[in-house]
């Protein structure tokens, strides 16, 4: 297990849809998604998740379903939609800006500035 | 009590609590479920796991809530839980619950039912398929359509159908009963044309009822039908005697069938024939028609118009005398409402009331916004602690005005019971006339519709005032507030809500109050004939049995046999009871003279000694003699204001009038008396001799029979009724006092008198309990200073009159800001109150000294109170 780092605030959301995104999840499945992406460095507070499913379920970003698990459960399933799919890839490009500006800045030098 | 709380529970519960919260449970249970078998299978014991598992998700309540905030809709879920709250603490007011109740109930259900009855009257759509493509038509002379011009507007097909209808006065008989009812002749068309149908048996058509077939068809309204013959449906096919004439009656109309008469309710239609019409083939006016044409598809009203206008222009060059003034630019309008015929007047009345009725609900709702005040102040601790807690100003905003809509729908459950009283009461109001209007008015959808649009509009009204200023809380200043309770700055709000309601209930004192005065005035005014001695028969003759002068001849044989009457001095002959709210007027011009086309008069069509017998005096000239017959000199006398208005400087006597060849000469002038109004300035009327104008006299207007006596009138009226019934058992017939036949126009005073006067009175005890609610609070507020003041050794007295002066001051703004308001008001009524000054002293006076009076007292009790203060008691609060 690598370093654990604390979520910034925002990123819990971009991180479900990117979750979400690679396939039909449960709840749980959506923090184990997560564990794997982010090789378990990101330290999720398990049920921060929920409300946080909730609320994009409310905004229109997230489809849900009662289906069956794998352990043979009912579980509810989320599946991203359109309006889901369309805020993923803007999210996602609007953090890369973010991380490379955050880089280049921090990298600067006295001189260069 | 319980019962709606439970109500308001499994709302709540069944609006959000059941569905989500199982799966949100379920959800959560299902995440730590799988997390725990994944702990087992790390080798953790399932007793561990489950524990560890907890321990990992975090609060499962707090993340539980998170979930529900995003899912419940909090403004209508807050909206309940307020609801709730509001009942549960105006439940610890009852005063306040009360007061608003009465006070918002007596605001919306006058209002309510006013607005219901407006309606009713104004926007009521007679029955026919497609009103929007019907239009009432009017030639530009403001004449009706004779039979003959009718046909000639039919047959331009202008219009895709053109009916007409006409009202007239029918003898029903049965037996040896005669009863006059109200008819209605209608062209043959006219079921069909607009669509009408017969509940019961059918309607004519227009081949079977054309007026050369001499139809004796009847269809009888459903109330006629009710009434005459019981319900009973063995009526079709019957034959009813209706002017003596043998009548088969083919159906009865819906119960809520409107007719094209609006109020005035006809009992039977039959066709327009000779028959009912006498004078069907005259071009001229008299028999003239109320027209309504059935739009082509899509024809624009204006080009209707323009052709209407073109076709009258062309009936007036064919035949110039008895269409004159046809070329005029024709009137065309919607059939909706009542058919206003420019009359400023008909409009006036009701939009004073609206405004009137307004004031009332405005002074109910600051009563009530004035409390929803006080309330807000007493209440600003518990608001700063919701603060505190988080709750958002909206929220507090809101919370505050669902209290004041609950109070409002309180009040409007109170008022819509008013209203629909009102509206029974109102809807069997008659005006006593010749034709009874009755106001059916049903309690319907429209009027609870109207009394939930108004309970929301007051809700508002009252709420949202206090809701701002008792959301503008300062939390910390709050808190720490504990005693100190001196707010009197904050009371300038209320205080000029009390001014408001003093002020708006000195315009309605004051124009209720004129409205008695001028009621008074008419009551006690002269009329200029005698009103103690005069008896008066109104008698609806069979037309067709008197043609020709047969009325004149009929009304002889009366006087004659009324002659010999002991009681009777004298008797006489009219067409026109005056001040019995019938009129007659014609157009006329004088001989030699060219006058302004349309100069019109009055009208009375009288027999010889007429004048005696109303004790009219005659002040130049001759009554009219027996000699006075048809084919002698036609001759007519004039009241002074007409020889005022035309001739001038000059004696009327030996001049000629009338309306073209021939004319008639003015033998006599007699002292003005009133004819339409008492309160009117006298206005020219002209007196036809009654056995000249045979042609009016077989109109269907009743003739009306006077007679004078010599002592009380009453005494005589038996000997009158037998005397008639003598020479014709089928005539229908009524007798009264003059003094009772004349009372048509103080009898609309008096109700519109005794609406306003109530109007008034709700308001000034509205304002009242406004004004009480103030001083009490404020003395309330000012127990502390009041103790002081004691302490320091103030007499009882001067406190008494420290607060009666501050309520008597407010009563004295109030009554200032009104009177001035009531002078800019009642001069746009002066019309309406005949007789009495717009800015008459006296009514300004006395409301001032009711007001004054009022104040004193809705402050004296609070007043009275301070001085009870006992300082240590008071002080001791601090």
């Amino acid at each position: 297990m690598g370093q654990e780092v604390g979520l910034l605030p925002g990123t819990l959301d971009l991180l479900i849809l990117k979750a979400v995104s690679l396939g039909q999840l449960h709840g749980y499945g959506v923090l184990l998604r997560i564990g794997q992406m982010s090789g378990g460095a990101l330290d999720v507070e398990q049920g921060a998740l929920y409300p946080a499913l909730y609320r994009l379920e409310g905004q229109g970003l997230l489809d849900t379903e009662w289906g069956v698990s794998d352990n043979n459960r009912k579980a509810k399933y989320y599946r991203l939609t359109t309006a889901g799919r369309k805020r993923l890839r803007e999210e996602t490009a609007g953090w890369q800006r973010l991380t490379a500006v955050m880089a280049t800045a921090l990298k600067a030098r006295l001189e260069e500035i | 009590m319980r019962a709606i709380k439970f109500l308001f529970w499994r709302l709540a519960h069944f609006v959000r609590r059941s569905r989500t919260e199982r799966e949100i449970g379920d959800e959560l249970a299902f995440h730590i479920q799988s997390r725990a078998e994944d702990l087992v299978r790390q080798g953790l014991s399932s007793t561990d796991a489950a524990r560890q598992a907890r321990v990992d998700f975090g609060g499962i309540e707090r993340y539980k809530e998170q979930c529900r905030d995003t899912r419940s809709v909090p403004v209508f879920e807050n909206a309940l839980r307020d609801l709730v709250y509001a009942w549960r603490s105006l439940r610890r007011s009852p005063i306040l619950v009360l007061v608003a109740t009465l006070s918002l109930g007596l605001g919306i259900g006058v209002n309510t039912a006013l607005l219901g009855a407006l309606s009713a009257i104004f926007l009521r759509v007679p029955t026919m398929t497609d009103p929007a493509g019907v239009v009432a038509i009017e030639p530009g002379n403001s004449d009706q359509f004779s039979f003959l011009n009718y046909r000639d507007l039919q047959d331009s097909g202008i219009f895709a159908d053109v009916v007409g209808s006409r009202t007239t006065l029918l003898n029903l008989r049965s037996g040896d009963n005669v009863e006059r009812v109200d008819g209605l002749a209608v062209t043959a068309n006219f079921f069909e044309g607009l669509g009408i149908r017969a509940s019961l048996g059918r309607i004519f058509t227009r081949d079977e009822a054309s007026p050369e077939r001499d139809p004796r068809l009847a269809v009888l309204s459903y109330a006629c039908w009710q009434r005459r013959f019981g319900g009973d449906p063995a009526v079709l096919e019957r034959v009813v005697n209706l002017n003596g004439q043998s009548f088969l009656v083919l159906g009865v109309l819906p119960q809520h069938y409107r007719p094209v008469t609006g109020l005035m309710s006809p009992d039977v239609y039959v066709p327009v024939s000779a028959l009912v019409l006498p004078n069907l083939n005259s071009r001229g006016n008299g028999n003239g028609l109320a027209v309504l044409g059935r739009l082509r598809h899509q024809t624009p009203p204006h080009q209707v118009q323009s052709e209407v206008t073109a076709l009258a222009q062309q009936l007036e060059r064919t035949y110039p005398r008895e269409n004159e003034g046809f070329s005029l630019p024709a009137r065309v309008f919607p059939v909706r409402g009542m058919q206003m015929r420019g009359s400023a007047e008909l409009i006036a009345f009701p939009v004073l009331l609206i405004v009137l009725f307004g004031l009332v609900l405005l002074i109910a709702c600051s009563n009530v916004a004035g409390l929803l005040l006080a309330r807000a102040t007493a209440r600003r601790g518990e608001f700063a602690i919701r603060v505190a807690l988080g709750a958002g100003r909206a929220r507090l905003i809101q919370s505050m005005l669902i209290e004041s809509f609950l109070l409002a729908f309180l009040g409007a459950g109170a008022g819509s019971l008013l209203a629909v009283w009102l509206v029974q009461v109102l809807s069997v109001v008659t005006l006593p006339n010749h034709q009874p209007v009755q106001l059916s008015i049903q309690p319907d959808f429209t009027l609870y519709v109207l009394g939930l649009g108004l309970a929301l509009a007051s809700g508002l009204l009252c709420g949202v005032v206090p809701a701002l200023r008792a959301s503008k809380v300062g939390v910390v200043a709050e808190v720490q507030r504990t005693g100190n309770r001196s707010i009197t700055g904050r009371l300038w709000l209320r205080h000029s809500l009390v001014v408001g309601q003093v002020a708006a209930s000195v315009v309605l004192l004051v124009i209720s109050s004129l409205f008695l005065r001028s009621l008074i005035r008419t009551a006690t005014l002269n009329p200029g004939f005698d009103l103690d001695h005069g008896l008066v028969a109104t008698l609806y003759l069979e037309p067709n049995r008197y043609l020709g002068d047969g009325a004149a001849l009929f009304a002889e044989r009366v006087l004659e046999r009324v002659d010999r009457i002991p009681e009777v001095r004298s008797g006489s002959v009219a067409s026109v009871i005056p001040l019995a709210g019938d009129r007659s007027a014609a157009r006329f011009e004088v001989q030699g003279r060219p006058t302004a086309t349309g100069a019109r008069t009055y009208l009375n069509n009288v027999s010889p000694r007429y004048f005696d017998t109303m004790g009219i005096p005659l002040l130049r000239g001759r009554d009219f003699r027996p000699s006075d017959r048809p084919g002698s000199p036609r001759v007519v006398i004039v009241n002074e204001a007409f020889q005022r208005a035309y001739f001038p400087g000059e004696d009327a006597v030996g001049r000629h009038v009338g309306y073209g060849e021939p004319f008639s000469e003015i033998v006599g002038v007699v002292k003005d008396s009133s004819y339409a109004s008492v309160s009117e300035a006298p206005t020219p009327v002209l007196y036809y001799s009654y056995a000249q104008v045979p042609s009016l006299s077989t109109q269907a207007r009743p003739l009306m029979v006077h007679v004078r006596t010599d002592g009380d009138p009453g005494a005589a009226i038996r000997s009158v009724a037998r005397a008639i019934a003598d020479i014709d058992n089928k005539v229908a017939f009524e007798v009264k006092t003059i003094r009772e036949a004349t009372t048509f126009e103080l009898d609309v005073r008096r109700l519109g008198s005794a609406l306003l006067g109530s109007l008034g009175g709700v308001g000034l005890m509205l304002a009242m309990i406004g004004l009480y609610g103030v001083v009490a609070y404020a003395v309330a507020a000012r127990t502390p200073e009041i103790g002081i003041r004691m302490a320091l050794g103030a007499s009882s007295e001067r406190v008494l009159w420290s607060v009666l002066g501050q309520g008597l001051r407010l009563v004295g703004m109030g009554l200032a800001v009104g009177s001035v308001l009531s002078l800019l008001v009642t001069h746009l009524i002066a019309d309406l109150i005949g007789g009495v000054s717009p800015t008459d002293p006296v009514t300004f006076a006395g409301t001032a000294l009711v007001l004054a009076f009022t104040g004193l007292v809705a402050s004296y009790f609070p007043a009275r109170r301070a001085t009870l203060i006992d300082p240590l008691t008071a002080l001791r609060q601090e």
